[in-house]
């Protein structure tokens, strides 16, 4: 017996070191600082352009009115699936789990107060400024929109919302903060060193999070187009390209190209096939191969390529942009100090042993 | 170090005190406002409190169980207020405080136990958050069938409540199974004097924010569920009693009325709307779940408020149109086919609704029926088919246009209304 527990335990000993080191071993909160910047940046952008039409969105008499608004929120009936075989569906609860300010702000004054409040908050959690109470206020903000505004949300959304949740998750504004500038102004003042930012488990685990949740998205968006037959028939990105409310068809530059790819049939073929190929490969063996550092950075630079090419041909620069933020996540912090470091022409301050 | 401990026990003790403060006044209705202003302010030095504090630990034992005193005692105050402290009517606070009660607890634990089984607990908070993503990208019915019956079930009892608080319900299907075509709402205002004008969304007007055109390109998408299965047929209904159905909505007479629809003559270029014959009647008609027909509903009563003021005259209804925006074939795009042909849009008729939000007449023949727009031969009708029954005219709107031709708005002859001479 003892023998067999010490097989089985050599066996599983290494898988239970690498998901350790995975997840809990400290990291340099650069990555996530600089996810945090870019990300609540974003989210400040468009959820600044809620303002036009603001009461569009999450006044009484939005697109989904207040009556709506609360019928969806507490009355919506919900039906599960029958148990038995024979079972149909059976509604079981009503209403849904939705949490949002707009439900319970009515008055225009209010709502611009609250609308104000979450732009501060975006606006200082990028600049790094009471990290932990303007981070957390940004995620209740957004939240407030996405549960609200229901009918009007979209990829970006989702994915905004993933940023501002895992963020919380570690020191974000532990280097390149207006919280550690106050830090080290402080520490100067009183002539007290100040201590080196360290490493953290957090950080990393907030880290590990993003990237897991990105490797994730990727292989449920890849296998699932491996149920459609457009995908199949090559003809997927013809329907992607060719989306009159998305692609910019109405550019003659746009039309005229597409036009003389389509007038030589097989240059249409190719290019399309391929497009499709390479599209399934990088979503389906992302998640697998993306932890291979020999992979990371062909997959990463594949991503890169792909959401420039959506941003540019389907309009969703912001979509993009979000997507961008979350493959920071993959950068390590020494390059991202390096890359920084470049740019500004010295060594970056503020960080891990300066 | 000291300070920050000192500090962080003073804000907590002032965010309990509030708190109390908020439960004492929730039995009174007089001080609505101090009431939540205190429930939001006491939330806030007990998230300060705790912060400060745990900015301060050093992780020794002793202080490890005075950090998780706080976090418990906080969890406790937090559960109070959701049972007691936050008015009926303030339900996301009540979420909110309970989600934070959540994981105030999973905080004390992971605070509590050693380096090892704290690493153990994330962990199986790691694979139970992931089990919750993949549940939502599994329990999607993929085409034809139903999906899995565990991930359904899953979603339903366990997952649904802890992914909506997070908004974390997506299933990251982008563009699958197939891309689709998108969709576009119009709206035809109609005046007090019979004029109508359009209103169109989205339109990519010079000037607007780009952000602004995809939150209202989601609006048609969002808007519209169509509900799963056709309506029962006369069969399907023989064994319910009269009440368990609606008469007027059951498949032959939906089918009925749409025939009988065409058999009316239209005031725009006093045409007939022709039955067509080369598209399946399951994506001819495209009935909206109940959900959808709220929301329809409420979209329609936006767009009547927001409608151009015309002098001397009042907004009398809107008639909804959803159109699929069909796409160019590789073929079309390199015969020079502009994407924007008026026969690309294949619109939808799904109510006409009164300034008090009802719809106008739920009878109305073309009521979620595909209207088409297509090329007809100049001679039309007086050569066309005929549907063998009714005699009436009908079209097949594939087939390529034969010259000379004229274009049959459907749309625009829907929205104009019927002429008022009008049955053969």
């Amino acid at each position: 017996m003892k023998a067999i527990f010490g097989k089985l335990y050599e066996l599983i000993a290494p898988a239970i070191r690498g998901w350790d080191h995975f997840w809990f071993t400290p990291m340099d909160p650069t990555t996530l600082a600089t996810v945090r910047i870019f990300g609540a940046l974003l989210a400040f952008y468009v959820h600044l352009c809620y303002s036009w039409d603001l009461f569009g969105y999450v006044g009484p008499e939005a697109w989904i009115d207040k009556d709506l608004a609360l019928y969806v929120r507490n009355d919506l009936p919900v039906y599960r699936y029958g148990i038995d075989y024979l079972e149909g569906p059976v509604e079981f609860t009503h209403g849904n789990y939705f949490w949002s300010a707009y439900y319970h702000v009515w008055n225009p004054i209010g709502i611009i107060a609250v609308h104000t409040a979450i732009l501060l908050s975006m606006l200082l959690f990028a600049a790094g400024l009471w990290t932990p109470y303007t981070g957390l206020a940004s995620w209740m903000g957004a939240m407030c929109y996405v549960q609200r505004a229901t009918s009007t949300v979209f990829g970006l959304d989702t994915m905004t919302m993933i940023v501002l949740l895992y963020v919380q998750f570690g020191p974000s504004g532990a280097v390149w903060s207006v919280d550690r500038w106050l830090l080290e102004r402080n520490a100067r003042r009183k002539g007290e060193p100040l201590a080196p930012v360290e490493p953290s488990v957090s950080a990393n685990f907030a880290v590990r999070m993003l990237q897991f949740h990105f490797a994730f998205i990727y292989f449920a968006s890849g296998t699932s187009k491996l149920l459609g037959t457009s995908w199949w028939s090559a003809t997927a990105i013809n329907l992607v390209m060719l989306n009159p409310a998305f692609a910019p068809i109405d550019w003659p530059a746009y039309y005229g190209m597409l036009k003389s790819l389509a007038e030589n049939r097989w240059a249409w073929e190719f290019f399309m096939s391929f497009s499709i190929v390479g599209t399934l490969i990088l979503e389906i063996s992302f998640i697998f191969l993306v932890w291979d550092k020999r992979w990371c950075w062909l997959l990463v630079s594949a991503a890169t390529m792909l959401h420039t090419g959506i941003g540019l041909i389907m309009g969703l620069s912001s979509f993009s942009l979000m997507m961008f933020v979350m493959l920071i996540s993959f950068y390590p912090p020494e390059v991202i100090k390096t890359v920084v470091s470049s740019l500004m022409g010295r060594k970056p301050l503020m960080m891990v042993g300066s | 170090m000291t300070g920050k401990y000192f500090s962080s026990l003073v804000a907590f003790s002032l965010g309990l005190v509030i708190w109390l403060l908020s439960v004492l006044l929730n039995q009174t209705t007089s001080l609505p406002l101090i009431r939540e202003m205190s429930l939001f302010a006491g939330a806030a030095f007990i998230l300060v409190a705790l912060v400060q504090r745990f900015q301060a630990t050093n992780w020794s034992g002793t202080d490890r169980l005075s950090l998780a005193g706080y976090t418990s005692i906080a969890t406790l105050a937090a559960i109070m207020l959701v049972y007691g402290g936050i008015p009926e009517q303030w339900g996301s606070a009540r979420l909110l405080f309970g989600g934070a009660a959540i994981l105030g607890l999973g905080a004390t634990v992971l605070i509590v136990v050693p380096t090892v089984p704290r690493k153990i607990l994330l962990s199986l908070w790691v694979i139970f958050h992931f089990g919750g993503m993949f549940t939502s990208f599994a329990s999607i019915d993929p085409p034809g069938s139903q999906g899995p019956f565990l991930a359904k079930h899953l979603w339903t009892f366990v997952y649904r409540p802890y992914l909506s608080f997070f908004y974390l319900t997506n299933a990251y299907h982008f563009y699958s199974p197939d891309p689709g075509p998108p969709n576009l709402l119009w709206f035809a205002v109609h005046y007090s004097d019979g004029s109508y004008m359009w209103i169109k969304i989205p339109t990519r007007e010079k000037g607007q924010i780009g952000m602004h055109y995809q939150r209202v390109l989601a609006l048609p998408e969002h808007s519209f569920s169509q509900n799963p299965r056709m309506p029962f047929t006369r069969s399907q209904v023989a064994g319910l009693r009269a009440d368990q159905y609606d008469e007027n909505n059951i498949w032959e007479n939906i089918y009925d009325r749409r025939i009988r629809g065409s058999g009316v003559r239209y005031s725009a270029r006093g045409q007939y709307i022709p039955l067509v014959t080369d598209i399946d009647v399951n994506v001819q008609f495209r009935e909206p779940n109940d959900t959808s027909k709220k929301l329809l509903a409420a979209v329609a009563n936006r767009v009547l408020k927001q409608a151009p003021k015309r002098e001397g005259l009042s907004v009398r209804s809107v008639k909804i149109y959803r159109v699929t925006h069909q796409m160019l074939t590789p073929y079309e795009l390199s015969r020079g086919i502009s994407p924007f042909v008026k026969q690309k849009y294949w619109p939808y008729f799904m109510g006409e609704f009164n300034t008090e939000g009802e719809m106008v007449n739920p009878m109305d023949p073309f009521l979620y029926w595909y209207l088409p727009i297509v090329k007809v031969p100049a001679t039309y009708p007086n050569h066309a088919p005929r549907d063998p029954q009714s005699g009436l005219p009908v079209f097949a709107v594939n087939l390529p246009a034969v010259e000379p031709n004229f274009e049959l708005d459907c749309l625009e002859m829907h929205a104009a209304g019927p002429a008022k001479e009008t049955n053969r």
